[in-house]
């Protein structure tokens, strides 16, 4: 009897699980519905795994819809977040992809998301237009369904090259993490300082690696007088470590995604100097409008959360960037309109440089990459300090 | 100097995995887990709870300690009758609920913890090294040398070793082994709290970066055999100092990681077994599925699939995808650790190889989609092959440890190589088979369809392995590696070929997952995916072909986990907890997994309906079985040879366990060996059967010198022999365990049963060993469903359907009463004088070998020390003084009047 019950228990659950499945893609939170008057867009992004997690980049996307909607939505209609994490898992990210095209979302939006390989040609198949989305991959460089709002790890690393020869560095040494899906973070980097005059040499290291001395000793006894992290987001700091124990007076530089604020005040002293380049402003950008704006909406509508590192701010930006999409689509809001709307919009989100979709490439490698202008940042008692608030564009010849 | 202050950070990290080997036995995989676990406590104590160092430290290393208290009562002590494997993963289990259980309370990015020590640097050597790292290497110094001394002159100390070698002979002592087993637990998960705290200022702190940081740690732990302290301090320096003379003069990437997995290569190389030895106890592993085809369900659950591929949307079938995906990886495991018992922590890197060598086939356009899987596929066969020669000489933690390392190092040296896979970008043309689109972008429903086919072929292919020879060598070997050897299979080839299929299965696995998207990403193939494939293989059942199908779904993109995205954002993100928890679960109550489980159910369910219509379901008897009795009374004899072994000489660690021992036994002789315990006996027939090294001396066998034989060779020879303990193959019926002893023993039944295993009818002479035996009414049973006097005659009637020449019984009457002790004399009387068989029997019943053998030698102290007929050995002095004691105490012995009758009876 007892062994009856346990068998009609698991029919049971398995016929619920089948039910879930069978149903509509949409019939649930993570998917959202289709409510007349109601933009759909999906937001497929790294938000949560257990190798790297990125909280208050859904909640600043979430916030700045609550905002637009508060104030009566685009053209009357609200915006529906579907938010997708893709769980650092490129199966999942092109699932999230295939629900996007079975949703038949206007838009889709990508704050950060490393797997666009796999998620390009399903949207690009369906038709979906990725609008202000961060330069992950080198197919997005050239993918006609890609809108992009900066020019990724390619522009961050060249104005840090060019940021570092500007600073009077003789030769960068940078330590490069191997890893498949690196964006040649190290090239563009040598290509930026090239610009400037300057060689770069390059340490390798392993994604687990445990001691940066020795990776740091081998570029100081080549020479470097500049120290660049080319690595994961949890190696940085490590490098910096390293640096300070190496007995060498190493000018330290890297991209400002490579440090989120937490990171740099528990390094202190040890970042003091550091060079930071990137292509949009940081939370600590408090006397920026666009910044002050979104510290504000973070505060009223996702107040457990803190604003802490360029994703946050990357994810509001996104939805700025959707909201001057959708702003200049005439007619019913798809994802034909949307493209056609992206592909001739302006850009301003007061986050990033502005820049027009119909403007030519600075790079020709990458031609939607259309804004390639940043900023810098001299690290200084654990904060970052904005050395001007005009963006930067980079020369001819990248 | 730099690389010993990154060896010190191995070395803190291996002392306590060490403390934990030594005290209870088990290597344990969440050590690095446990370090940070202690390392996020620190950090909250000190940055949101205020607490100062001085307190945040010993609360950190204690809480540390409680969780391995933790380990100890809720997991390893339930477990600690079970399989070495069983808790292997156990540790595994442990690993993932505490990585996945921290990923979900912290999930921000990387933490910079404040460092305690100083962080100025010295120069030394040249060398800028920074303080805090001096520290540490001086702490490991010291506490290297107080552990050995504490471990080595301390009661407890000698209790903790006793407690893993001996926990019965400590409780008669009074100590409980629990107790002390629980204390080491405790001490080495503080010393990993230790690490953690001391690391977090250096490593900084993430949920998974520590994990990996047990690969290194456990190469130096393995340099010390896993119980040595200084030699623990010794290898980690060496691989710090190894890591970073390879950083400074090789500029290829990734082999400072393959640094640890190529000194644990050399070590296990040099160190490694032959064979299990005598002490190594055969214990219950997983259940393992008998590989019969149903053609009927087969059909039904294969059209069901194309159904479901068709109707669900093109979201499922992506999750449909990775999930069979998924699941021909598990199903990879099932043959190499569910039927041969090997621990392989190389399974997802051995997929990644698979879809490494088809990516770059398709890429270069060299060959079209199917064709590039195909050759992806077989392209892992032989580096399963090497793997598995690597790790020949390794088995359970060791094996683990090994593949581990395997993994970590084609993880730097291929999966994240710019120059083997690019700078980012694979991609690979859309899938075709003859012009017809199937790429998983336009048409995933093919796409689904066409890994459906591919993973039922691989379970039709598995379902022949384990019905066929092969199958059966490997179950054999899982179960008693010394009892396959003694009956001829080679278990050598038999590691070989399961670590070679589960390759060839792994990299079709792999190559089909990578194809589902337009650009492989090799990231996923990291080392800690095959840790939790493991996970999945156990939770759905390791030794079961549809045991995949309920493991695949613990992961990421699976049926199961988009089901539960369906249901809110953050439900699938409690998926690999939950799989965590449930592996730990299942090993602790259901160790067969969720598929035997459901198998059960259904037997269940069949017998109820059947009840239910007022019949019963029959035993089927098989027909090899059936065919097998019908064959009783057929004679047989097997060639005569002739035994000789002549001034043996053996000795174990400087001690001499035998010294110049001779004898002989010829075609249809008895040849009965006595004396007291620890005389040698089973020391002799080990040498004679090629169980253990011999010193000096000469074994022939019908004038052969077999002396530098291995034991499975001089089983094909013509020389067998049965064990004191049994040791019969549980997982296989009767029937099965005859068949592997006397089936054919060469290799092409490897190649040929994942295709269609030979039918073939029982040998002559293992239906003359079913006759002989009475055994027809048990071919089907299980040896642990039959009277342990039957179990006794399976035992040798195994060794007999081998169609030895000779056969060396040990003690083959120990626990027969009277009776069954007389009737195994007839048996054996019958086997000498009508088969032919030459016969070395060692029996402390001396009135069954005096009644029995035609000639007798005694041992004492691992001499001769008298030869002759029963009758002269019953009266020799030194006999009666070392053994038989006078003659009084056998005056009313009342064997000797059935003896006499039984032996008239054969004689005439």
């Amino acid at each position: 009897m007892r062994n009856t019950r346990r068998l009609l228990a698991a029919a049971g659950a398995l016929g619920m699980l089948a039910l879930t499945a069978c149903g509509p893609a949409s019939a649930s939170g993570s998917s959202g519905s289709a409510k007349s008057g109601e933009i759909n867009v999906m937001a497929i992004s790294v938000l949560q795994s257990s190798s790297l997690s990125f909280p208050d980049e859904s909640a600043a996307m979430q916030a700045n819809v609550d905002t637009i909607n508060a104030a009566g939505g685009i053209g009357g209609k609200k915006i529906n977040l579907i938010v997708c994490n893709d769980q650092f898992d490129p199966n999942v990210a092109a699932k999230c992809a295939r629900q996007a095209a079975s949703d038949d979302v206007a838009a889709v939006l990508e704050p950060f998301e490393p797997y666009t390989e796999q998620i390009d040609p399903i949207l690009q198949a369906a038709g979906i237009p990725m609008v202000y989305s961060e330069f992950s991959t080198t197919t997005d460089g050239s993918s006609p369904t890609a809108f992009l709002r900066d020019a990724g790890v390619p522009g961050g690393y060249a104005s840090l090259g060019l940021g570092l020869a500007k600073e009077g560095c003789k030769k960068i040494g940078a330590v490069v993490v191997q890893e498949s899906n690196n964006l040649l973070g190290e090239k563009w980097l040598a290509n930026g300082a090239k610009i400037g005059g300057v060689p770069v040499v390059q340490a390798p290291v392993t994604q687990d690696q445990a001691d940066f001395s020795s990776p740091v000793a081998k570029l100081a006894s080549q020479g470097a007088d500049c120290l660049v992290p080319d690595t994961l987001p949890q190696q940085g700091a490590k490098v910096v470590s390293a640096a300070a124990q190496s007995g060498h007076r190493l000018r330290l530089g890297a991209i400002s995604a490579e440090f989120a604020a937490p990171q740099l005040a528990a390094l202190g002293s040890a970042a003091n100097g550091m060079l930071l380049t990137g292509q949009n402003y940081q939370p600590s950008d408090t006397s920026v409008p666009a910044v002050k704006a979104v510290l504000d909406g973070m505060a009223k509508y996702s107040p457990k959360v803190p604003l802490q590192d360029n994703f946050g701010i990357g994810g509001w930006a996104s939805v700025t960037g959707l909201a001057e999409v959708l702003k200049s689509v005439h007619g019913p809001v798809t994802k034909d309109s949307v493209m056609q709307a992206a592909a001739k919009a302006s850009y301003d989100t007061g986050l990033y440089a502005s820049f027009s979709a119909s403007s030519p490439p600075p790079v020709s490698a990458f031609p939607r990459a259309k804004n390639w202008s940043y900023l810098t940042w001299t690290v200084q008692h654990g904060k970052p300090v904005l050395k001007s608030r005009r963006f930067i564009p980079v020369p001819a010849g990248l | 100097m730099l690389g010993l202050a990154t060896g010190s950070l191995y070395v803190l990290l291996a002392l306590g995995l060490v403390i934990i080997y030594r005290g209870s036995g088990v290597v344990n995989f969440a050590h690095g887990a446990i370090a940070m676990v202690a390392g996020f406590l620190y950090w909250y104590l000190t940055h949101d709870a205020g607490f100062p160092v001085w307190a945040a430290v010993p609360l950190s290393i204690v809480a540390a300690g409680c969780v391995g208290l933790l380990i100890h009562y809720g997991v390893m002590r339930p477990l600690r009758e079970a399989a070495a494997l069983t808790r292997i993963i156990a540790t595994l289990a442990v690993m993932i609920i505490l990585q996945e259980g921290m990923a979900l309370i912290y999930n921000g990015p990387a933490l910079v913890v404040a460092p305690q020590l100083p962080t100025g640097t010295v120069t030394l050597f040249g060398a800028a090294v920074g303080v805090d790292k001096l520290i540490i290497l001086g702490g490991v110094l010291v506490i290297s040398a107080l552990l050995g001394a504490f471990y080595r002159y301390t009661q407890f100390g000698r209790m903790s070793a006793a407690a893993t070698q001996n926990p019965q002979a400590l409780a008669g002592l009074g100590h409980s082994p629990s107790l002390v087993l629980g204390v080491n637990w405790f001490i080495g998960a503080a010393m990993a709290g230790a690490a953690g705290v001391m690391l977090a200022p250096i490593e900084n702190l993430s949920v998974t970066d520590y994990t990996l940081l047990v690969v290194p740690a456990l190469a130096a732990a393995v340099v010390g055999s896993l119980s040595s302290f200084p030699l623990a301090l010794a290898g980690g320096l060496v691989i710090g100092v190894a890591q970073s003379e390879v950083s400074r003069y090789v500029t290829a990437p990734g082999w400072t990681d393959a640094v640890p997995f190529l000194a644990m290569i050399i070590l296990l190389l040099l160190r490694g077994e032959r064979l299990t030895s005598r002490t190594q106890a055969s214990v219950r592993l997983p259940r393992i599925g008998t590989g019969r085809l149903r053609p009927g369900s087969i059909m039904v659950a294969f059209v069901l699939g194309v159904l479901v591929i068709e109707t669900v949307s093109a979201q499922w079938n992506g999750a449909i995808t990775t999930s069979l995906g998924t699941a021909l990886i598990v199903l990879s495991l099932v043959v190499v650790t569910g039927y041969s018992g090997q621990l392989s922590l190389a399974q997802f890197a051995m997929a990644g190889w698979g879809a490494w060598i088809a990516g770059l086939l398709a890429k270069s356009g060299a060959l079209p989609f199917l064709p590039a899987v195909l050759v992806g596929a077989a392209a892992t066969l032989p580096l399963g092959l090497v793997v598995g020669a690597i790790t020949l000489r390794s088995r359970g933690v060791n094996l683990a440890i090994v593949t581990l390392g395997l993994a970590v190092a084609l993880n730097s040296l291929v999966f994240n190589n710019p120059a083997s896979v690019g700078d980012g970008t694979f991609i690979i043309p859309e899938a075709k088979i003859g012009g017809l689109d199937v790429g998983s972008i336009v048409y995933p429903q093919r796409y689904s369809l066409v890994v459906l086919i591919a993973f039922t072929l691989a379970c039709l292919a598995v379902a022949n392995i384990r019905r066929g020879r092969s199958g059966r060598r490997l179950v054999a070997v899982r179960s008693n590696e010394r009892a396959a050897a003694s009956l001829g299979v080679s278990v050598k080839t038999a590691k070989l070929a399961a670590f070679g299929w589960s390759g060839l299965i792994a990299g079709l696995g792999g190559a089909l997952l990578a194809f589902q998207n337009p650009n492989i990403d090799f990231s996923s193939y990291d080392p800690l995916q095959s840790v939790n494939v493991i996970g999945d293989a156990v939770v759905g059942g390791i030794g079961l072909i549809t045991g995949p199908l309920a493991g695949s779904q613990l992961g990421p993109g699976s049926v199961v986990s988009t089901a539960l995205d369906n249901l809110g954002n953050s439900a699938s993100l409690y998926l690999p907890f939950a799989g965590g928890v449930l592996l730990a679960v299942t090993l602790l109550t259901q160790p067969d997994g969720i598929a035997a489980k459901l198998s059960e159910q259904a037997a269940f369910l069949s017998h109820h309906i059947a009840r239910l219509a007022g019949g019963h379901l029959p035993r089927i008897r098989s027909k090899a079985a059936s065919s097998a009795q019908d064959a009783s009374g057929t004679p047989h004899t097997v060639p005569p040879r002739e035994l000789s072994i002549d001034s043996l000489s053996v000795s174990f660690s400087g001690v001499k366990a035998l010294t110049n021992v001779g004898l002989t036994v010829g075609p249809g002789e008895i040849v009965g060996l006595i004396g007291p315990n620890g005389a040698g006996k089973t020391t002799l027939i080990d040498a004679a059967t090629g169980f253990i090294r011999t010193d000096r001396g000469r074994i022939t066998l019908a004038g052969e010198d077999i002396t530098r034989r291995t034991a499975s060779a001089r089983a094909r020879r013509g020389l067998a022999r049965s064990f004191q303990s049994l040791e019969l193959f549980d997982d296989l019926t009767v029937l099965d365990n005859l068949r592997t002893a006397s089936e054919p023993s060469n290799l092409g039944a490897y190649l040929t049963d994942a295709l269609w295993p030979a039918k073939r009818d029982l040998t002559v002479a293992a239906k003359a060993a079913v006759s002989e035996f009475r055994l027809a009414g048990y071919l089907d049973n299980r040896p642990s469903e039959l009277p342990y006097g039957v179990r006794r005659l399976v035992g040798i009637a195994r060794c007999v359907a081998a169609n030895p020449s000779v056969v060396a019984l040990d003690e083959p009457a120990a626990g027969l009463d009277s009776h069954e002790a007389a009737e195994l004399g007839v048996l054996l009387r019958n086997l000498a004088r009508e088969w032919g068989m030459g016969i070395l029997l060692v029996e402390h019943n001396v009135e069954l070998v005096l009644g029995l053998c035609d000639r007798v030698y005694a041992l004492d102290f691992g001499h001769v020390i008298a030869d002759g007929t029963p009758g002269e050995i019953r009266d020799d002095p030194a006999v009666v003084s070392a053994y038989l004691g006078t003659g009084d105490d056998h005056a009313d012995d009342d064997f000797h009047p059935h003896l006499a009758d039984t032996t008239a009876d054969t004689e005439s």
